[in-house]
């Protein structure tokens, strides 16, 4: 075991003394600290969202007063004027009441109307009480009593138990997260129950378990959705499960792991070079009269290659959580990912969520890596090695994605590269329909195994 | 007898389409210098590069120390130290962290060993340079080095006098003997220079396309050369008169651009040629030289045997 150890020092010794080695190292460092300061500085650009905050804020309405008086719309007077008296702005949890009381706006599905229409009593009266006298727990008694959906009763009780009262502000600062995630919770379950179609009701029904299990267990900041990425392409933060939309340290944290694919490229190098530049520089021959033999030899350059990838996502994972504390500061440290799919809810802590996307992430890495390293092995050229191991870490996906759409190839889902990117698989996002982790994990485990012994056939078995 | 280190029988060895190593065996023993000594391409290194594993082998066994290099290789190349071809290290490692590479690849070699090392190939002063700055004639110095880290009871050098200088070359031909004769190591040295190998060899080897054509000491092979008679040539006032005279039984006579040239059976010599010299001075005849033919040198016997003089490489 001390000979092997004695290898491995070797070929680190080698890696590590090499200036691009170094180089590569460095690059990692540079970008896993650099992305949070991206992440900062593209979220500084996107500035609209404060200013449309900020007209929801207010609730100064004379503009819309002095157009209904233009049109001469009393009603629509009346009800601005209302909302101006009685300071409600557009995020208060009165708007919904005034808007029954004045017949302005609101779907008539909402239980507040539907509460409204069942009662027998005055309801301007009722709510208009409800809103002088700051009566929230009568409202949602009142809600309770009027309706028998179970999630809303159940919302209602959360809330009075908790003393959560509702938002008159829903976008200040000491806004209670909670609050959100309740109406998430009313909210996707009302939709769950409305919807016909399968598919969308399996969805609204897992927001809203979601959303249950954050507050049941005290979760306030979910991280599910709240990369970049997912940010871009599902509309921002954890909106969907009621989560208060807002910038913290895991917005860029999450988004480090797009930095793995960076890795690859980098861990590619390292492995077309591993061999080749033994070859090309002569050692090889000193390398191989030594009493070890070429199959211990070859190990240790394979583990060397993949173990340094490892210790790269290791650094930039620790690079990247101390440069998005910097950026966003150390406030929601707790975070969790909470999230349902098909009614089971997966949570862990942010930093193992991360940790297990790194992992996820990684398979692509090292089915690249071995790649390289098995040509690398065979024609004894690094730089052929890197040039195939980075195409066809680039291209494999892409070419897998267009043949398939413009020529109908279905033979694609075999391929590698189809199968290679557990961390999109494991979101369910395939490029074929019906691909399962079971099947990736099978079509990589085929490829290793292809790659590995190609790599020992090119070095074990061939003269030098 | 002493003991065989290295012991090749019925090496073949084809690439491609080449027959490159027919049926090669020899024995290289304990305590003797061995020179591997064959043309250009004559299959020297393709010998070496089969007997350190570096290639396979088609027919035949190599055994060192007893241990069969493709069956036992860790415990076969345990024993062996060797450069093949040039003496490549990894130019961007100064020559000590080159030499703790090979020593962390072999049991048994302390920090202390590889300073002594370091210190018989003359490099102390050097080894904290990168190797990228060193010479071919330092590079063939640390790759002597590497080779002996770890005491080998074998080193193998492909052509290690390639590109050292005089006083360099007789350095390494001293140490080489040293180990042999001294420490007992079995040095096999591979050479396309007779004359280099006549100055350190204890037995010579004979490689020319792809074919042993004999393991001869170095005795043998001048007394092979020579045959069984010696040549003498005088100088003298009157060479006609000289050559009628000698009559003597078992002598042989020739004129050759107005020297007299004498050939005698090497057994009777000395009697023989002064019974010749006698002959000129009892018949006043002014004698002014007699000169024994150089014998012919080894390069020469070389170019011989391997029938390679100027040849084409097959």
């Amino acid at each position: 075991m001390s000979k092997f150890m004695g290898l491995l020092k070797n070929e680190y010794i080698k890696q590590l003394k090499k200036k691009s080695t170094v180089f590569i190292f460095i690059l990692v460092a540079v970008f896993a600290f650099g992305l949070a300061g991206l992440v900062k500085v593209s979220l500084m650009i996107g500035g609209d969202v404060d200013e449309m905050k900020e007209k929801f804020r207010s609730y100064d309405y004379s503009d819309q007063i002095d157009s209904a008086k233009e049109d001469k719309n009393e009603e629509l007077v009346e009800y601005y004027t209302y909302l101006q008296d009685n300071k409600i702005n557009q995020t208060n949890w009165k708007l919904d009441l005034a808007d029954v009381m004045f017949d302005q706006g609101g779907s008539d599905q909402s239980f507040v109307y539907q509460a409204a229409k069942n009662y027998e009593g005055d309801i301007k009266e009722l709510y208009d009480g409800f809103i002088k006298n700051n009566d929230w727990k009568g409202y949602y008694e009142f809600i309770k009593k009027s309706t028998d959906n179970k999630d809303i009763i159940w919302a209602i009780d959360y809330a009075l138990d908790n003393n959560i009262a509702p938002e008159e502000d829903s976008y200040a600062d000491d806004a209670d997260w909670r609050n959100s995630v309740l109406s998430s919770y009313i909210e996707n379950s009302e939709k769950a129950a409305m919807t016909a179609s399968d598919e969308q009701k399996q969805v609204f029904t897992d927001r809203a378990l979601t959303a249950k299990y954050r507050l049941e267990h005290d979760v306030s900041v979910n991280i599910a959705g709240s990369s970049m990425t997912e940010m871009m392409s599902e509309g921002g933060g954890d909106y969907e499960t009621g989560g208060i939309e807002k910038q913290t340290l895991w917005t860029s944290f999450t988004s480090s792991t797009s930095v793995v694919s960076f890795i690859g490229m980098l861990i590619i190098v390292i492995a077309g070079g591993i061999i080749a530049s033994e070859f090309s520089n002569g050692t090889i021959k000193f390398l191989l009269i030594n009493p070890r033999t070429r199959g211990k030899i070859l190990l240790s350059k394979y583990i060397t290659v993949i173990s340094i990838g490892y210790i790269m996502m290791i650094l930039c994972y620790i690079f990247s959580l101390i440069s998005s504390i910097i950026f966003f500061g150390t406030s929601d440290m707790g975070a969790m990912y909470v999230k349902t799919s098909a009614g089971v809810t997966k949570a862990v802590s942010g930093f193992t969520y991360i940790f297990e996307q790194y992992l996820l992430s990684s398979v692509y890495v090292v089915v690249m890596a071995t790649f390289a390293f098995a040509i690398s092995s065979v024609v004894k050229s690094s730089s052929l090695a890197i040039g195939l191991g980075i195409f066809a870490m680039s291209m494999g996906e892409n070419a897998v994605q267009i043949l398939k759409m413009a020529f109908n190839v279905d033979a694609g889902r075999y391929t590698i590269f189809a199968n290679s990117n557990l961390q999109t698989i494991a979101q369910g996002q395939t490029i074929f329909p019906g691909q399962t982790l079971g099947f990736a994990i099978a079509v990589i485990a085929v490829h290793m195994v292809v790659f590995l012994l190609t790599a020992w056939d090119g070095f074990v078995r061939r003269d030098v | 007898m002493s003991e065989a280190v290295l012991k090749i029988e019925k090496l073949n060895k084809t690439l491609g389409k080449r027959h490159i190593l027919h049926d090669i065996s020899f024995e290289a023993h304990a305590g003797e210098v061995f020179g591997f000594l064959g043309p250009n391409g004559a299959g020297k290194t393709t010998t070496i590069k089969c007997a350190v594993g570096l290639i396979s082998i088609d027919e035949g066994t190599i055994e060192i120390c007893g241990h069969n290099v493709n069956k036992e290789f860790e415990a076969a190349m345990q024993n062996v130290g060797g450069i093949v071809e040039n003496p490549e290290m990894y130019k961007y490692l100064t020559a000590r962290q080159n030499l703790e590479q090979y020593a962390r690849m072999r049991d048994g070699v302390t920090p202390e060993r590889i300073d002594k090392v370091v210190e018989l190939v003359g490099l102390t002063n050097r080894m904290n340079e990168k190797i990228v700055k060193y010479s071919l004639g330092m590079r063939q110095r640390i790759g002597v080095a590497q080779a002996l880290l770890h005491n080998p009871k074998l080193l193998i050098l492909d052509e290690p006098t390639n590109g050292l200088d005089p006083a360099g070359i007789k350095e390494l031909r001293d140490i080489l003997k040293r180990l042999a004769h001294e420490e007992g190591v079995c040095v096999i040295v591979s050479s396309h220079l007779m004359s280099e190998m006549e100055l350190m060899c204890d037995r010579v080897g004979i490689i020319a396309n792809g074919k042993m054509l004999g393991v001869y000491t170095l005795e043998e092979m001048i007394s092979s050369s020579n045959g069984e008679t010696t040549d003498y040539i005088i100088k003298c006032s009157d060479v006609n008169k000289a050559f009628e005279l000698i009559d003597i039984e078992g002598v042989e006579k020739n004129i050759v651009n107005e020297e007299l040239e004498i050939i005698v059976p090497n057994d009777r010599a000395h009697e023989l040629i002064s019974a010749v010299n006698k002959t000129i001075v009892t018949n006043d005849i002014g004698l002014y030289e007699v000169t024994m033919r150089e014998k012919k040198k080894l390069e020469e016997v070389f170019i011989e045997m391997t029938g390679n003089g100027g040849g084409q490489i097959e």
